[in-house]
């Protein structure tokens, strides 16, 4: 059995140190005797797309922002559409997530287009206005997530998408509606840094099944000795707390 | 500008209250007293840090940029001082408005007057945000820019923005403010381009120290022109190299000040040529790593800049030991202990390279800390390459230690003890070291400092206020 991870745009999308979402889905498969391979996927063509069982992508600056949305669009996007229509497992993490939406309009007006996985759009509200930054706690499907949010854009969802988590503490998708993240299909858009799925290991395997559920049909996963885990989890909780 | 009698009457209470501060804070041992009677002056006075530095008669050299600040400021006081020139410096690390008039004040009379010797200069650091606001009330010599790499983005957001303020702020000053820039980062060798007064280069010529290509943790790998990206025919660290653009043929600038023969000497320090136009100096330095070879390369253009003899600079960089807590040595219970600074994917994979050059296996204490100082954001733990202490014996320390010790686990360490308590972590650290052996501690920030404390309180160290003349 063997899971084939794509990194959308290591080096452009990079600012957030989102990788290790990357490593830490490697190391669960590792540890479960699941062998892995993680692809770098720079700017270019998105060859053998199929192949993906899943797609993390992370945050960047705006000029690397820039960069990836017309890769994106231009050159990645009817291969990746397709891949993701077929039920590819992907997570997009702020500047990722903000490409994976419909569109992002900047501070000065102009936009930049997304992929539009995500039945979402992305504003930002002007020069004058505050980040979103800081410790952020959300509730996902009963379990609590934690993290760190920094983002200038609010974004906001519509049918069909569903948002991913509600937000406990912070600001979320938008600071006004409690949302945070989203989902459509198989893809899964995020605010949350820290990185996101090394302090909330349910999340990480819940992304795992899903993708081994569909590659190859598997139904559960042996558990891990997460304590670490855990342990770091709820320190973020109670230093989010105050 | 002629001072009005408001004017005079807010900066003489500023001085008085900025000294009654400093006693206090002093006397609370809340540090050396070497932010708080700048914060308070600030506020009474806002003019005060220029009417300070235009009295000083040989001029100020601002030190700016991410990485190697402190350690740059310190390497050119040591130069001046060897010339003969009485420095003013705001030693301990405070690098913002309020740590450079706390050292300025330091030097004050009752009404702001400076009381100075005749061949007095400051050399002054100050951090990339806190350099703006200081550039409009005064214009310096010089501006030293070591680097930009990202740091603490909850504060200072994206570097990009970083450059473009400071580029901003540097066009507004007049040619008798020389830019002096790290030629290697494309991103500072950007600064120069179209500046109005003169500019000089520094960089490093070491082909058998580069890589390939640029680390994955590096940024601005981009030409400031056309935005694409750079090719580099050597990489040293982070984005810092030889690059140029493969679509506009932008390059990395000439560099009048360039190391040559550079010998890494592990953690005890390295030896480099530095060939300046009209003579090569060979230089011995005491601070380790590839990246306090740049410190040195700025400190020494800087020197040279402001006409400092050969001699000189070849005494004071030798004569420089690094900057407290940035790989500071101790020896404690028949063990030696090093405390090494980190606080960006940059800088501590600096520090994780000296450490492969230690024999293994290694005994370490990681702290990492999420205050204001260190960066709210521990994000940046998963960019930096850990994987080189899968083997090592760790305790993580400091209030996200649990956070750095996930890190590790996923580098591939398996044996890793997590105490948060700074002190307790350092002792288990420490009994876990076999008696002759070497403990390396990695702390960010506010972890070093507090490290430092514990070491104050036990007579290891003195205080970092008093451990610089």
């Amino acid at each position: 059995m063997k899971l084939v991870i794509g990194h959308l745009y290591p080096r452009l999308m990079n600012m957030y140190a989102d990788r290790g979402n990357v490593i830490c889905l490697a190391q669960r498969c590792r540890w479960r005797d699941i062998a892995v391979e993680v692809r770098s996927l720079g700017p270019g063509p998105l060859v053998n797309a199929a192949e993906l069982d899943l797609l993390l992508v992370g945050g960047g600056q705006d000029r690397e922002q820039l960069l990836a949305s017309r890769d994106l669009v231009e050159t990645k996007g009817p291969a990746l559409r397709d891949a993701i229509e077929d039920g590819l497992v992907a997570l997009a993490v702020c500047g990722g997530y903000q490409l994976f939406g419909e569109y992002y309009r900047d501070a000065s007006g102009s936009e930049l287009r997304g992929i539009a996985a995500l039945p979402a759009y992305t504003l930002h509200p002007g020069a004058g206005s505050h980040r979103c930054i800081g410790n952020i706690v959300t509730v996902w499907e009963g379990t609590k997530l934690v993290g760190f949010e920094n983002h200038g854009g609010r974004t906001y969802l519509h049918e069909p998408a569903a948002a991913l988590a509600t937000v406990v503490s912070g600001f979320g998708n938008n600071g006004e509606d409690g949302t945070e993240g989203a989902r459509w299909r198989n893809v899964y858009g995020t605010y949350l840094h820290g990185s996101l799925l090394p302090k909330n290991p349910a999340f990480a395997d819940h992304l795992l099944l899903q993708a081994l559920q569909r590659r190859h049909g598997v139904s559960s996963l042996p558990p891990l000795d997460d304590d670490l885990e855990t342990s770091a989890h709820h320190r973020a909780l109670e230093i989010a707390g105050g | 500008m002629k001072e009005d009698a408001l004017s005079r009457l807010r900066r003489i209470l500023a001085v008085q209250l900025a000294r009654g501060a400093g006693l206090f804070s002093r006397r609370l041992r809340q540090g050396g007293g070497t932010a708080l009677p700048g914060l308070v002056a600030e506020h009474v006075a806002p003019g005060l840090l220029g009417f300070l530095l235009r009295q000083i008669p040989g001029g100020t050299i601002f030190v700016t940029g991410t990485n190697g600040k402190t350690t740059t400021a310190a390497l050119l006081r040591n130069v001046l001082a060897a010339d003969g020139r009485s420095v003013l410096h705001n030693a301990t690390g405070s690098n913002l408005t309020r740590g450079v008039l706390s050292a300025l004040l330091a030097h004050a009379a009752w009404d702001g007057r400076l009381r100075l010797a005749p061949a007095s200069i400051g050399v002054m650091e100050l951090d990339e945000a806190a350099i703006v606001p200081a550039l409009r009330q005064h214009q310096p010599s010089c501006i030293v820019v070591t680097n930009l790499f990202r740091d603490q983005l909850d504060r200072y957001g994206e570097v990009q923005t970083i450059a473009a303020g400071l580029r901003a702020a540097f066009a507004e000053l007049g040619p008798a403010t020389a830019l002096l820039l790290n030629g290697d980062d494309p991103l500072v060798a950007s600064l120069g381009e179209g500046y109005g007064g003169p500019v000089r280069y520094f960089g490093v010529d070491a082909p058998g120290l580069a890589r390939a290509d640029v680390e994955l943790a590096a940024d601005s790998h981009y030409c400031p022109q056309d935005a694409t990206p750079l090719t580099y025919t050597g990489a040293y660290y982070g984005h810092l190299g030889a690059y140029a653009c493969p679509a506009c043929g932008w390059r990395r600038p000439e560099r009048e000040v360039r190391a040559t023969n550079v010998v890494m000497r592990g953690l005890e320090g390295a030896g480099l040529t530095v060939a300046l136009p009209e003579a090569d100096l060979s230089l011995r330095l005491r601070v380790p790593g590839l990246y306090n070879v740049y410190n040195a390369l700025a400190a020494v253009t800087a020197a040279w800049h402001v006409g400092a003899a050969a001699d000189a600079i070849s005494q004071g960089l030798g004569a420089t030991i690094p900057a407290f807590g940035r790989a500071e040595r101790i020896e404690t219970g028949g063990r030696q202990v090093w405390l090494l600074l980190i606080k960006n994917p940059i800088g501590a994979n600096q520090v994780l390279r000296l450490l492969a050059a230690e024999e293994a296996p290694l005994h370490t204490l990681v702290i990492l800390q999420d205050r204001a100082a260190d960066g709210h954001d521990v994000s940046w733990i998963w960019d930096v390459d850990f994987e080189s202490l899968a083997s090592a014996s760790i305790t993580t320390g400091g209030r996200r230690a649990e956070d750095m010790a996930v890190r590790l686990k996923y580098a591939g360490a398996e044996s890793i003890t997590v105490m948060r308590d700074i002190a307790g972590a350092f002792d288990h650290a420490l009994a876990g070291t076999p008696a002759g052996g070497t403990l390396f501690i990695l702390a960010t920030y506010t972890g070093m400092l507090a490290m430092r404390r514990v070491w104050t309180e036990r007579g290891f160290v003195r205080d970092y206020w008093e451990t610089q003349a």
